[in-house]
């Protein structure tokens, strides 16, 4: 088997730029210790030992092909936990526990810079689209506590933990709104109003690249210019001299949403369009008649 | 004996980012401190942007918080005592519960962006060996992260950890919210809290031993189920729930990670004063703070 490991290696170290060193002394003595550890899983006859060195094995093979992939970091580690917790509870011979501890040590040095690489950046990548999604200019109005505890509910819409890789980094691309909506009717003399606005979101994304160690962002026209559509349910009202009941649904793009609206009271359509970011007012004051 | 990076993670209340250099002055004073250096994993910040954006969480933790924690402690105390412990639940709890209901929150920005920056000071500090002391809800998220870490690469890789006033124990009354056992156990896809909490030390044990202490301060009304002076005869714990390890847990894990509890009493019971007992202060000045601490340098 160590021949076996040396002759790999060397492979490596021709074959291989990407492999340093350093990586290659690591290998050489994860190696070594993998070695001691299955002479001992046959002295001791300990099946799980030798099945957790498998898991060792395993690793190491895939270590040394694909150090770049990013499989590699959690490569096996929840099986390789498992066992290396049921041995360290069960075995009681300190010979045995010494080398886990320093076949641990060995793996640390060995696979560290590498997956703390990988995990950082897949956070990274992660919080840019969590910041994207939560929040972005576009969707600046204020959220309920009913809506952040919705978005964590629901399957399609909550971050999976575990997922740190891409395309999208656990984030999902669907969010639920529920929230407060300023609206304004179009041809209408009594033309402002507020909706409780309930109804799901899907967010554009960019596409996003590993560049060193940071995340270069790419958005796409989608990303860059939609952002977000979805269809909502809304009911709320306007203010005559009195409020005015009224519900319907809405189609959002971007930060504003179409509604359609029927009055209780007139028993009448209106047509209004919902903004959730008020910094567009501003934009678009100087093309309208109406004061602010 | 190569040098420490000592991160300090701060807990719920308001904090700047330079909140370790308190820290750094108590330890320094206590400490041999050529042998380390102290930098904090700042996150306030984070739970602000939340507060920003979701203006209305303050003030319904509040009512919630009268209608059921302090209904109970309504009738017992006079009109300063629960003013004082409802303005400590607005500006303190309300992080804690923050935490633990908004699932999105924290495992779309708060942790992952916690990691960054813990890894940043470790990735600064290569040649150091890292120290993490967390106080309080910083202690939780510490604990959370690093196990984050272990179960994502494999990887287990501090020199020490201290919990200081930590909640670890605290049992949520809903089912709706889970406490922070049950995030511990749904990070590491462990069957309950018990489990996790017992695998979580164990492995600390079988990684390095004597190197997890949890220290607890008996009159810390957030890491102890403590039984306050409310000026009657008989002394209360008026928080209805658990806060604190329950006897069970604090014998299993005992006995997986010898020694991990270290225990003091420090402060006043008076319900007016109870809640300065979780002061970090108190906490590093500690006789088992400091025994502990001085056997990593």
């Amino acid at each position: 088997m160590k021949n076996l490991y040396i002759i790999l290696i060397s492979i490596i170290c021709f074959y291989n730029i990407s492999l340093s060193q350093d990586d290659i002394s690591l290998i050489s003595a994860y190696s070594d210790s993998l070695n001691s550890f299955e002479q001992i899983a046959y002295d001791f006859n300990n099946i799980r030992l030798v099945e957790y060195i498998n898991e060792c094995e395993e690793f190491l093979e895939f270590f040394k092909k694909e150090k770049n992939d990013p499989r590699l970091i959690n490569y096996n580690v929840q099986t390789r936990i498992r066992v290396r917790n049921e041995l360290m509870s069960t075995i009681q011979d300190i010979a045995i526990k010494t080398i886990l501890i320093k076949e641990q040590e060995l793996y640390n040095s060995l696979v560290q810079e590498i997956t703390y690489k990988d995990l950082i950046y897949g956070l990274k990548a992660r919080s840019i689209l969590a910041e994207r999604k939560f929040f972005e200019k576009d969707d600046e109005t204020k959220g309920t506590i009913l809506e952040l505890w919705l978005n964590g509910y629901f399957k399609f819409t909550s971050t999976k933990l575990t997922d740190i890789k891409g395309p999208q980094y656990g984030i999902k691309s669907w969010e639920i709104n529920a929230r407060f909506e300023p609206i304004g009717f179009i041809v209408d003399k009594d033309w402002t109003g507020v909706l409780f606005s309930f109804g799901t979101i899907y967010n554009l994304f960019p596409n996003l690249q590993q560049k060193n160690d940071d995340v270069k962002v790419k958005d796409t026209f989608y990303s860059k210019h939609i952002k977000r559509v979805g269809i909502k349910l809304g009911i709320g009202g306007r203010f005559e001299d009195k409020f005015i009941v009224n519900g319907g649904a809405g189609i959002q793009v971007r930060a504003f949403t179409f509604w359609s609206l029927y009055s209780f009271e007139n028993k009448k359509i209106y047509y209004a369009v919902g903004i959730n970011d008020l910094s567009w007012v501003k934009f678009f004051i100087p093309y309208i008649n109406i004061g602010f | 004996m190569a040098k420490k990076i000592v991160i300090c993670a701060h807990g719920v209340g308001r904090h700047r980012d330079n909140f370790h250099e308190t820290w750094a002055e108590v330890l320094n004073i206590n400490h041999n401190s050529d042998k380390f250096v102290v930098k904090g994993l700042f996150w306030d910040d984070l739970q602000d942007q939340l507060f920003d954006k979701f203006y209305d969480i303050e003030e319904k933790i509040r009512d919630v918080a009268e209608e059921t924690f302090l209904k109970t402690a309504y009738k017992y105390l006079d009109e300063p005592s629960y003013k004082s412990i409802l303005d400590f639940i607005q500006e303190n709890i309300f992080n804690a519960v923050s935490y633990l209901f908004f699932k999105e929150f924290r495992d779309a920005i708060l942790w992952p962006k916690c990691i960054i920056r813990l890894m940043e000071i470790i990735k600064k500090y290569k040649s150091y060996q890292p120290v993490l002391i967390g106080h309080s809800l910083g202690s939780i998220l510490l604990t959370h992260i690093t196990w984050f870490i272990r179960q994502t690469t494999g990887i287990l890789n501090y020199y020490d950890f201290f919990l200081i006033g930590s909640p670890i124990g605290f049992r949520s009354p809903l089912n709706a919210i889970p406490d922070f056992l049950e995030l511990l156990a749904k990070i590491g896809n462990h069957p309950s809290r018990m489990d996790a909490l017992t695998i979580w030390a164990q492995e600390w044990w079988h990684y390095k031993r004597n190197r997890l202490h949890i220290i607890i301060n008996e009159l810390d009304p957030i890491a102890w189920n403590v039984k306050m002076d409310i000026g009657s005869n008989k002394d209360i714990n008026i928080i209805p729930v658990h806060q604190g390890l329950s006897d069970k847990e604090i014998k299993r894990i005992e006995a997986v990670n010898v020694n991990i509890i270290k225990r003091f009493k420090l402060g006043s019971k008076k319900i007016i004063d109870i809640f300065n007992n979780n002061n970090v202060e108190n906490y590093l000045n500690s006789d088992p703070f400091k025994q502990a601490f001085d056997t990593i340098l």
